[in-house]
């Protein structure tokens, strides 16, 4: 094969069609996604879901049972420099301990074939310079994490694959490593990046691929995940005409009209809603906001792994459900309106019947994880 | 903490294109690697020390005590074959163990153009260290001799080089065993804990046991007894060195059939090695 053909240097990961069988368990299967250079990918899914399993067998470590991931093309095992395309951390205990930072660096920098002062260059990038000659056994988790990065780093990669990468960093660490991502992306390279929280890497990622159960369940940038479920504001209020047409003047053009003094407007906060009433002169009597919430998005989709068996048996309840921010007894934002209209007055196009749209697959119709009210003030004046 | 910078250039270095992945500076860098992975543990003068003294403790008490029944040159080939070498092949299992031992698999693999070349990188580095090894181990086994007063002319001077220079190739071979068993079995302790009760208990009884039966005296071509008779063969025998000598196999023989088991050994670790999952 000509090899020259093989690196298109694109800094594209293609999984296709990816499965890999452990004995009876099915790590991961038909699974397929695109990773695109210049920006950061999050890959989620809850532990177990096949996630390391994805990582390793790009990286070659691996053996597929079907299927292939691909690096600029090219398996990584056709990876003439594999080091100098992609460099990925995936254990921050791959050390032997009576190693210094710097013997351990030096000993990859010869394997890659980099001049040896890039050692010290990666220590001082990760900020371990003042321990370079110490022993690993000495490490602190955060450090060793750190020395991974570094290593990874040794050979200049195009791509960089993090697994899990959050874990052991103390908060300034962390937010390190997301600025180093974003530069890292931001000069045209490419990071994968997985967690099973979504909220550790909600504030990084520009794409996420979320698997569960070893398939792909959602692929796509963070914002769609919302789908057509974006902020919500109930509202009544003196003068809905008048409140409606200031709204739309400020770009609030997703207004529906319910009853006679209600409002719908979608992709606004309460907060926004209340600011223009009180410019508009707009009495406010009631408001109810309504907020889907990334991570209920992200539970409801990958609610069906991992179902804890109860003692008696019983279905088990779904993780959404045991979300401690939005209690599943959590009422619908109809009963929260005040005043003697029953929340049944109320048209049913008012309000959403659940936050997933109908296109994905949802286990979180029916789950109580549905969206509920993150706030609610039960009266508000909107003038003086 | 620094600034994060990551330096620009992601493009390969040019001319970095043409080398494959057996180009002769890819597998220079894994041999340096595995070198500078050797030397950063004290693995290896932890075991260097006990053959050395080993081999001088040999020496001396064969020359003081039994030295009319052994020559130099048997006496040599005695504390080498018999003893030092053991602790060339533990080296060798040590070396290719402390990967899974210590986790470092991962990077290792993830930074060579592949899991063939890093087994020969390490085949080459403990080769050496094995032919190291024979080297210290035979200077301090003449030491042993001159200090137990043991009488070398000449001839028979000539007679202790020769197994000392053969023992650079048996002790390789001796550390590339080890690499090819220790890739094989990944567990350190289970490696070095089997493989020294085969050569020390286990491969005895098979000959005592052949040796009773019709198979008659097998042990030449046994891999422990093959590695040993292979120095032996080449001593020249004392008075007793019947017990030593009277071997099936001339000492060059026993050296390629102990080879044998060598290249075997690396190429059962290697094959392993491909298709095992690194999870």
């Amino acid at each position: 094969m000509n090899r020259r053909s093989v690196n298109d240097g694109s800094g594209r990961i293609v999984v296709r069609n990816l499965a890999k069988r452990f004995g009876p368990v099915e790590a991961v299967r038909d699974l397929s996604f695109t990773v695109e250079p210049g920006q950061i990918t999050g890959f989620l899914g809850p532990n177990g879901a096949g996630k390391t399993t994805t990582l390793r067998a790009a990286l070659g470590l691996l053996t597929p049972t079907d299927g292939e991931v691909t690096v600029n093309g090219a398996r990584y095992d056709q990876l003439a420099h594999p080091a100098r395309v992609v460099g990925a951390v995936l254990d921050s205990n791959g050390f032997h301990r009576s190693r210094t930072a710097r013997t351990h660096l030096r000993i990859y920098t010869a394997a890659i074939g980099v001049p040896d002062r890039g050692a010290d260059e990666v220590l001082a990038l990760v900020g371990l310079t003042d321990v370079a000659n110490r022993k690993i056994g000495g490490f602190s988790l955060g450090m060793k994490q750190r020395l991974a990065l570094a290593t990874a780093l040794l050979g200049d990669p195009q791509v960089l694959i993090l697994d899990e990468p959050g874990s052991g960093l103390d908060p300034e660490g962390v937010a390190w490593l997301r600025s180093f991502m974003r530069s890292f992306a931001a000069s045209g390279r490419t990071v994968l990046v997985s967690s099973h929280q979504l909220a550790e890497i909600a504030q990084t990622v520009d794409q996420v691929v979320i698997i569960s159960q070893g398939t792909r369940v959602f692929e796509g940038r963070l914002e769609q995940l919302r789908g057509d479920n974006a902020d919500r504001v109930y509202v009544r209020c003196s003068d809905p005409a008048k409140l409606a047409t200031t709204l739309a003047r400020q770009g609030f053009t997703d207004i529906q009209s319910a009853q006679d003094d209600r409002l719908t407007i979608t992709g606004a906060s309460a907060t926004t809603v209340g600011d223009v009433a009180l410019a508009a002169g707009v009495a406010i009597y009631g408001m109810a906001e309504e907020r889907t919430d990334l991570e209920q998005r992200f539970l409801a989709l990958t609610a069906s792994q991992y179902l804890p068996r109860t003692p008696s048996g019983e279905p088990p309840v779904p993780p959404g459900a045991l979300d401690q921010t939005f209690p599943p007894d959590a009422v619908p934002p109809s009963a929260i309106l005040p005043g003697a209209v029953p929340p049944s007055a109320i048209p049913p196009d008012a309000i959403p019947p659940g936050a997933v749209p109908p296109s994905a697959p949802s286990p979180s119709t029916e789950s109580p994880s549905a969206p509920s009210p993150s706030t609610a003030w039960p009266k508000q004046e909107g003038s003086r | 903490m620094s600034a994060p910078a990551p330096a620009p250039g992601a493009a390969p270095a040019p001319g970095a294109e043409h080398d494959g992945p057996w180009s002769a500076r890819a597998l220079l860098g894994l041999v340096v690697a595995e070198s500078r992975k050797a030397l950063s543990t004290s693995a290896w003068w932890a075991l260097l020390l006990p053959a050395a003294l080993l081999s001088l403790l040999v020496t001396l008490l064969t020359a003081e005590v039994a030295g009319l029944a052994f020559t130099p040159s048997l006496a040599q080939a005695l504390a080498l074959g018999s003893f030092a070498a053991k602790f060339a092949v533990v080296f060798g299992l040590v070396c290719a163990t402390a990967e899974d031992r210590h986790r470092t698999v991962t990077t290792s693999y993830l930074t060579s153009p592949g899991r063939p070349q890093l087994l020969v990188a390490k085949v080459v580095v403990c080769a050496a260290a094995g032919a190291g090894y024979a080297v210290v181990c035979g200077l301090l086994g003449l030491l042993g001799m001159v200090l137990g007063g043991g009488r070398l002319n000449g001839p028979e001077l000539g007679g202790v080089f020769e197994v000392s220079a053969v023992a650079m190739l048996v002790f390789a071979l001796w550390a590339v065993l080890g690499v090819g068993l220790g890739t094989l079995l990944r567990n350190q302790l289970a490696a070095i804990v089997g493989v020294l009760v085969y050569l020390l208990l286990v491969e005895q009884i098979i000959s005592g046991l052949a040796s009773l039966s019709s198979l008659g005296r097998i042990e030449d071509y046994l891999p422990g007894g093959a590695g040993t008779a292979s120095l032996t063969g080449l001593a020249e025998s004392g008075p007793f060195g019947g017990s030593f000598g009277g071997l099936v196999v001339p000492w060059w023989l026993a050296l390629l059939i102990f080879a044998g088991y060598t290249t075997v050994a690396v190429l059962a670790g290697a094959a392993a090695a491909q298709r095992r999952d690194i999870t």
